[in-house]
């Protein structure tokens, strides 16, 4: 049984936690800020400082808590308030109700330190702020005499934030290598947010340098900012860390949507696994995905399409020619495509739109096209494997069959092979499209290399794209001629598996 | 007619805990007396007209618990209600007769606020 006294102790000593209301950043802080704790964020300007400050406020007042956002040196609450207007946060209607913003400038340049912190008891304690943002702390750091007379403004900020219960954020224009000053040392956490830059490309990111009093997730993350306003986006691998959930294994088996491919899997592809498609370009890849899509959606199935490299419009358009109702099924909410250019987002945000989209429409089937996609967004490319291991992972466990599009550098032959390295370990399927070289015609062959946990055809079929999309002969036969054809020609030509102009 | 305002004596050694509690309850309209320890606190209570002591219970030379027998030593102190405060200081440790209520680390000053009212102004709080 629990000593009483040190229940007495732990109740005394009871850490009570403040949602940020910021999407991801609960998830880096395990939980949120502490209340009654007194925060720095730092960072150079343009880094999201202050609409991360007035974002913190909102969600605080939405949750019904009281903020006040105090400003030193800043830009005029007007200006302010004005460019924050479009961003999904604002509510005009909470501002002074719930809401305040105070200027303590004067306070500060009249009566030092002592006055700003009087301002910051008068404005706790009369507007009742459970929640605090002082925006600019340069000006508070220039008007203390020296760093002792700093370090003391700083613990009684925290004494007061602690006794008055109302967590505060430092806003500094600085960085994380200033991080041995007095501000720096005496916080109960430190938030640095920066630019990244990987040649011509700059992401944001964030970072929680220190958190006193619960562990939190180290490391940097990326950061966006859009009409939404401040969204962190958790490196995906540690965010799904631990989350020890069964994945499902019925057995069930889904359709294809070419019968003649359910035929070689023996029955379609288990529910809840993942296939690579692999294979050169303009190899019917992508295809497959749409007749995959096509087919779930027919069966109240709903399916994403996320894509890297085809816009909407051609995807309607191409599923249209070869007879699929991919728009119709978009009306109904079975069918969803996200299109994105893969240098825009980092993994992590990627990662993020996909699981939010999956998880909006319900999705049950999923094409990824292609995994080259996020290869390239990637900017430690050591990183993509274990990216993938981890959101293949979570897929697995939400039940999501998923087909995976792989690029090869080669048409066919031994030197096919998949751009990221040990991927093929993680997938449970594994579909060949090649092309041999006939001369002035190629033929194309469709193989399972792999099937988990199920016997498959083991020889390639060859396969037509027509008007109905990708058409698979019914046997081997076609395709063992295709080969014994190939390599002879190959012989004589010396010119081993050309692929085909404008392909 | 002018209200006489109360005056409350804080003793602690912990630096911010005693600025901070001190402009907080200047601002809630008290006079403040500070001291570091429990010898400064006796001086100031001997300088003073003082209406009510927090004090910590943890502190050099002379800490809470003997402040408090000191007081109940002498007649003009002994009647003196006295807040003891502390990070550590368990309940069940036996509490000298003049400590009115205990306050566990770190303090919240609403209902730190709220016991001092109702100590000091009794017939205000109803």
């Amino acid at each position: 049984m629990s000593d009483p006294k040190e229940l007495q102790l732990k109740e005394q000593w009871h850490v009570e936690r403040t949602p940020t209301g910021v999407p991801g950043l609960d998830a880096v802080l395990r939980g949120g800020f502490v209340r009654g704790a007194i925060y720095l964020v730092m960072g150079r300007p343009g880094t999201g400082k202050t609409t991360l400050g007035n974002q913190l406020c909102f969600e605080h007042v939405k949750h019904g808590g009281r903020a006040t956002y105090m400003t030193l040196l800043a830009e005029s609450h007007a200006t302010m308030l004005k460019n924050l207007q479009t961003m999904e946060f604002f509510d005009a209607t909470l501002i002074n109700n719930g809401l305040s913003y105070v200027g303590a400038y004067r306070a500060l340049r009249d009566e030092k330190l002592r006055g700003l912190l009087e301002m910051v008891r008068r404005v706790i304690l009369d507007e009742r702020a459970s929640f605090l943002v002082i925006d600019g702390i340069s000006p508070a750091r220039a008007m203390a005499e020296n760093d002792v007379a700093l370090k003391e403004f700083v613990v009684e900020l925290q004494m007061l934030s602690a006794m008055t219960n109302c967590t505060t954020v430092l806003l500094a224009n600085m960085t994380a290598n200033d991080a041995n000053d007095p501000e720096h040392t005496m916080v109960d956490g430190l938030i640095e947010l920066a630019f990244e830059h990987h040649r011509r490309r700059t992401l944001r990111t964030i970072e929680v340098l220190k958190f006193r009093g619960t562990r939190h997730m180290l490391g940097r993350h990326e950061l966006g900012i859009s009409e939404h306003g401040v969204a962190v986006h958790p490196r995906l691998e540690e965010l799904l860390e631990g989350a020890e959930r069964p994945a499902h294994a019925n057995g069930h088996r889904l359709g294809t949507g070419i019968r003649e491919l359910d035929a070689m899997l023996y029955g379609g592809l288990i529910q809840g696994s993942t296939s690579v498609a692999l294979g050169f370009s303009g190899g019917g890849k992508t295809t497959l995905g749409l007749h995959f899509l096509n087919a779930g959606a027919e069966a109240d199935e709903p399916g994403l399409l996320f894509g890297f490299y085809e816009s909407p419009a051609r995807v309607l358009q191409c599923g249209e020619r070869i007879g699929l109702g991919l728009q119709k099924h978009g009306e109904r909410g079975l069918f969803s495509h996200i299109w994105q250019p893969s240098h825009q987002f980092g993994l992590d945000q990627l990662g993020a739109r996909l699981l939010d989209e999956v998880e909006r429409i319900g999705a049950r089937r999923l094409v990824i096209d292609s995994l080259d996609g996020f290869r390239q967004a990637a900017v430690e490319p050591e990183r993509t494997i274990r990216f993938i291991t981890a959101l293949l992972g979570e897929l697995r466990v939400r039940d999501i069959t998923t087909i995976l599009t792989d690029e090869t550098l080669k048409p066919s032959g031994p030197e096919m092979e998949m751009r990221v390295e040990g991927i093929s370990a993680l997938v449970e399927n594994l579909f060949l499209f090649e092309y041999l070289n006939m001369g002035p015609k190629m033929r194309r062959l469709i193989s399972i290399v792999k099937q988990r946990a199920s016997a498959h055809e083991s020889s390639a079929h060859e396969f037509f794209l027509t008007g109905r999309g990708i058409e698979i002969a019914p046997d081997a036969r076609s395709a063992a001629e295709v080969v014994a054809h190939a390599e002879e020609f190959a012989a004589h030509h010396n010119d081993k598996l050309r692929p085909p102009e404008g392909v | 007619m002018t209200v006489e305002r109360h005056t409350i004596l804080i003793a602690d050694d912990e630096f911010a805990s005693l600025e901070v509690l001190a402009l907080l309850l200047t601002g809630a309209g008290f006079t403040v007396v500070t001291a570091s320890d429990g010898e400064e606190a006796l001086a100031r209570l001997s300088e003073n007209r003082i209406d009510l002591v927090i004090t910590d219970y943890k502190m050099p030379k002379m800490d809470g618990s003997e402040l408090c027998e000191r007081m109940l030593q002498s007649p003009a102190l002994a009647q003196i209600p006295v807040i003891f405060t502390s990070a550590t200081y368990r309940q069940d440790v036996p509490r000298p007769a003049n400590v009115r209520a205990f306050f566990g680390k770190p303090l919240l000053f609403k209902t730190l606020i709220e016991h001092v009212r109702q100590l000091l102004e009794p017939e205000q709080q109803g």
